[in-house]
C-alpha cells in the first residue's frame, strides 16, 4: 500500500511508468535500476516490473516501477495499472513532438483519476539528440509548471538526469506521504485511509460495497 | 517474491503446496498437539503406497520447513472447537457452506470480500488469542510472520471451501453473462488474426509452448492458495517471456509484454482465467498485489479487459463500463483501513482471566451481541470447569480497582466503557477466595495457557 510512517519504517511507493511507444522509457528505467545501456547486455531480468532500493536521509525507500504499455490501442487500460499509485513518469522524446501531445493526454487523466496525491514527472529523453529537437524546452516546463508536474531532461544513453529524476521524485513522494501521516496523527481520520484510489468520477457516488478488505499488520 | 525467485522454488509446479493439499482427504489426523513429533503412523496406512509416501514426505517436510509446520498447528487449532480459534473457523465455515448454496449466492465480489474481511481477522484473532502453542514467534522470524499466517489461514478457510467456491463463482458468472462474454471474446479475437490485433511486435509461444501454458492455466485453477495461483502466474509470464527473447538479450517492457501475453491468452483459450483474476484480486492481502506478482496479475487483469472490449472499440477510447465499475468498487473496498479489523474482532471475543488461588488461567471467549454478563459468567463457569459457579463472580478493574461487573451489563457496553483490551477476571466471590483451590470438575480444556 502507500507509504510506511516516520521513522525506523520502511516507505514504499509504486510508481507507474507511461509514455509512447519509441521514447525510450524501458532504457530509462533500466539505466536506473541497472545502470546500464547496452543492448547487448543478456540478463533474465525483464523491464516491465522493476525494483529500487534506495537510502534518502537515513530512511528507507522500495520503488516498484510498473511500465505500462504505450501503444494508442492499449491507452484506455491506463487506470488499470496506475491505481494506487504514488508518482507517475511521463517520458517524451524530445526529437518527437507527438510523444509530448501524449503526455499531455495522460497528465490530464492522472489528474482526474488521482487527484494532487499523485507526484508527476515529465520527463524530455534522448537529450542527446539535442540537434534534432523538436519540443521546445521552455513549451515543456512551462507546460509542466502548469500542471503542478516537475520536469526533467534525461539521456538513457548518456545516463544524464536519471538519478536526479527519481531522487527527486521520491523525496516529493515521501512529503505526500508524512503530510498524509501527519494529517492522521491529527485525529482526521475520515481524512486518512487510502485516498490514493483511483477516483473515477461518476454523477452518482457509490458508498462501498464492503467494509474493507486489506489488513498488513501481523 | 520475483519471477525468478519463484521458478527457483517452484520449478516443478507440483511442488505447490496447495496443488498437493488440493488431492489430501480433509481427514489428514491432526498433529498431537503438545509434542514435538507430527503423528504420521495413520498417514502410513497404505491404500495407494505412493500417496502414503509423499505423505509421509509431506508431513516430514511440515516438520522441518517452519512455515509449514506452523501452517499445520495452525490448522490442527483451526479444527479443534474447544478452542476459541477452532470455534471462530468452524463457525464461519458452516456458515459458509450455507451461504455458498446457489439459492443464496448475491455477487462473487461480496463472496469473496467476505472470505478476505474473515481471513484478515481471524489471523488477528490467532496471534491476540495466544492459543498457538509454541507461540508464532519462536517459529517463524518477524518479517515472515504475516505471511506465514496468511498461508495457513488460506489453508483452514480456502482449502475446505475449494469445491464450493468454484461451483458459486461458476453459477455466479453464469447467471451474469461474464463466462459468456469472455468466451465469446476470446473466440472472435481467434478468429481475428491475434498478433495484429494486439499489435505484437516479438516472437510468441509456439503450438507446443501454449499447450505448456495451458497446462500452467489449469494448474492455476487447481490450487485453492491465491498466493500459490499467484506463483503459477507468474511461471506463466516467464515461459512468454523466454520465448519472446531473441538474439540480442534485449529485455522487454510493457509495450512488447502486454501484446505477447494477451496474443497466449486467446490462444489457451481458458476464459475462466478471468475468475482466477478476480479470486487473486480479492483475496490476496494487499502486500502481495503492490509486488511483481501485482503487476502481473494487473495486467492478466488489463489484458482480459482489452480482450473484452474489442467488438467494440476499433481504436478503444474508453474502458467497459463494467471495468470502470469494478474497478471503482474494487478501490472503494482496498480503501477501508485496516483498524476496522480489530475493531469488529474485539465487539466479538472478550479475555478472560481466571484466578484460583494462586493458578490463573486466561481464555479468549467468544460472545454474541446481547450477552449479558451474568451470561458470560455462566460460560466462564463452564469454560474454566468450575464446580460451584454460584461462588465465583466476574469482576473487571476500573481505575485501579478491581469491581464487580454488574450482571445486567450487556458485553458490548462494557468493553466499549472498558479499559479496551483488559480482561475480565473471573474468580471466587467469597471472603475465603484466597485459600480455594483450583477446582476443575468437568473440565472442558486444560491446554489453554497458564499465564
Amino acid at each position: 500500500m502507500a507509504a510506511g510512517g516516520p521513522g525506523s519504517k520502511t516507505y514504499s511507493f509504486k510508481v507507474v511508468l507511461l509514455g509512447e511507444g519509441c521514447v525510450g522509457k524501458t532504457s530509462l528505467v533500466l539505466r536506473y535500476c541497472e545502470n546500464k545501456f547496452n543492448d547487448k547486455h543478456i540478463t533474465t531480468l525483464q523491464a516491465s516490473f522493476l525494483t529500487k532500493k534506495l537510502n534518502i536521509t537515513g530512511k528507507r525507500v522500495n520503488l516498484a516501477i510498473w511500465d505500462t504499455a504505450g501503444q494508442e490501442r492499449f491507452h484506455a487500460l491506463g487506470p488499470i495499472y496506475y491505481r494506487d499509485s504514488n508518482g507517475a513518469i511521463l517520458v517524451y522524446d524530445i526529437t518527437d513532438e507527438d510523444s509530448f501531445q501524449k503526455v499531455k493526454n495522460w497528465v490530464k487523466e492522472l489528474r482526474k483519476m488521482l487527484g494532487n496525491e499523485i507526484s508527476l514527472c515529465i520527463v524530455g529523453n534522448k537529450i542527446d539528440l539535442e540537434k534534432e529537437r523538436h519540443v521546445s524546452v521552455e513549451e515543456a516546463e512551462g507546460y509542466a509548471d502548469s500542471v503542478g508536474a516537475k520536469h526533467y531532461h534525461t539521456s538513457a544513453k548518456l545516463n544524464k538526469g536519471i538519478e536526479e529524476l527519481f531522487l527527486d521524485l521520491c523525496k516529493r513522494m515521501m512529503e505526500t506521504a508524512q503530510a498524509e501521516e501527519r494529517l492522521r496523527g491529527n485525529g482526521a481520520s475520515t481524512a486518512a485511509p487510502g485516498r490514493r484510489g483511483v477516483q473515477i468520477i461518476d454523477d452518482e457516488p457509490r458508498a462501498a460495497t464492503a467494509a474493507g478488505g486489506c489488513c498488513s499488520s501481523g | 517474491m520475483s519471477i525468478s525467485e519463484s521458478s527457483a522454488l517452484f520449478q516443478d509446479s507440483s511442488s505447490l503446496s496447495s496443488l498437493d493439499e488440493a488431492e489430501e482427504g480433509p481427514e489428514r489426523p491432526p498433529l498431537t498437539r503438545g509434542t514435538s513429533n507430527p503423528t504420521v503412523a495413520s498417514l502410513c496406512l497404505p491404500r495407494q503406497s505412493a500417496s502414503a509416501l509423499r505423505k509421509m514426505s509431506a508431513a516430514f517436510v511440515s516438520f522441518f520447513v517452519p512455515g509449514k509446520r506452523v501452517a499445520r498447528l495452525v490448522e490442527d487449532l483451526s479444527r479443534d472447537r474447544r478452542m476459541a480459534f477452532g470455534t471462530l473457523v468452524q463457525d464461519f465455515l458452516r456458515q459458509q457452506r450455507e451461504v455458498l448454496k446457489p439459492q443464496f449466492l448475491t455477487s462473487s465480489v461480496e463472496l469473496l470480500q467476505g472470505m478476505r474481511i474473515f481471513i484478515s481477522q481471524a489471523k488477528v484473532f490467532l496471534l491476540e488469542c495466544g492459543e498457538l502453542e509454541p507461540p508464532i514467534d519462536m517459529l517463524v522470524p518477524e518479517d515472515e510472520k504475516d505471511q506465514t499466517l496468511e498461508k495457513a489461514l488460506f489453508r483452514c478457510v480456502l482449502k475446505p471451501l475449494k469445491r464450493q467456491i468454484d461451483e458459486a463463482l461458476h453459477v455466479l458468472h453464469e447467471r451474469d453473462g461474464c463466462s459468456k462474454r469472455i468466451a465469446e471474446s476470446m473466440q472472435r479475437a481467434r478468429k481475428a488474426s491475434p498478433c495484429d490485433l494486439f499489435g505484437v511486435q516479438v516472437t510468441v509461444p509456439d503450438t507446443q509452448g501454449i499447450d505448456k501454458l495451458r497446462r500452467k492455466m489449469s494448474l492455476v485453477r487447481r490450487a485453492y492458495s491465491p498466493i500459490d495461483k499467484l506463483h503459477l502466474l507468474l511461471q506463466i509470464c516467464k515461459l512468454i517471456y523466454k520465448a519472446m527473447k531473441n538474439n540480442a538479450g534485449q529485455e522487454f517492457g510493457a509495450d512488447d509484454f502486454l501484446p505477447a501475453l494477451s496474443y497466449v491468452i486467446v490462444q489457451c483459450n481458458m476464459p475462466e482465467l478471468s475468475v482466477e483474476v478476480e479470486y487473486m484480486m480479492e483475496l490476496l492481502d494487499t502486500s502481495w498485489l503492490t509486488g511483481e506478482g501485482g503487476y502481473y496479475l494487473t495486467s492478466v487483469y488489463a489484458s482480459l479487459s482489452f480482450i473484452q472490449s474489442l467488438p467494440e472499440a476499433v481504436a478503444p477510447t474508453a474502458l467497459t463500463q463494467e471495468v470502470r465499475e469494478s474497478l471503482k468498487n474494487w478501490s472503494h473496498r482496498r480503501r477501508t483501513d485496516n483498524k476496522s479489523h480489530k475493531d469488529l474482532l474485539q465487539q466479538n471475543f472478550v479475555k478472560v482471566v481466571f484466578q484460583d488461588g494462586e493458578c490463573s488461567l486466561m481464555k479468549t471467549l467468544q460472545w454474541k451481541a446481547g450477552t449479558s454478563a451474568e451470561t458470560l459468567a455462566q460460560l466462564c463457569a463452564v469454560k474454566f470447569g468450575v464446580n460451584q459457579p454460584e461462588e465465583y463472580s466476574l469482576y473487571w478493574r476500573r481505575d485501579g480497582e478491581l469491581e464487580p461487573l454488574p450482571p445486567t451489563a450487556y458485553i458490548q457496553d462494557l468493553q466499549s466503557l472498558g479499559t479496551t483490551s483488559a480482561p475480565f477476571i473471573y474468580q471466587c466471590s467469597g471472603p475465603d477466595m484466597k485459600s480455594r483451590k483450583l477446582t476443575r470438575g468437568g473440565a472442558l480444556d486444560l491446554s489453554a495457557e497458564a499465564s
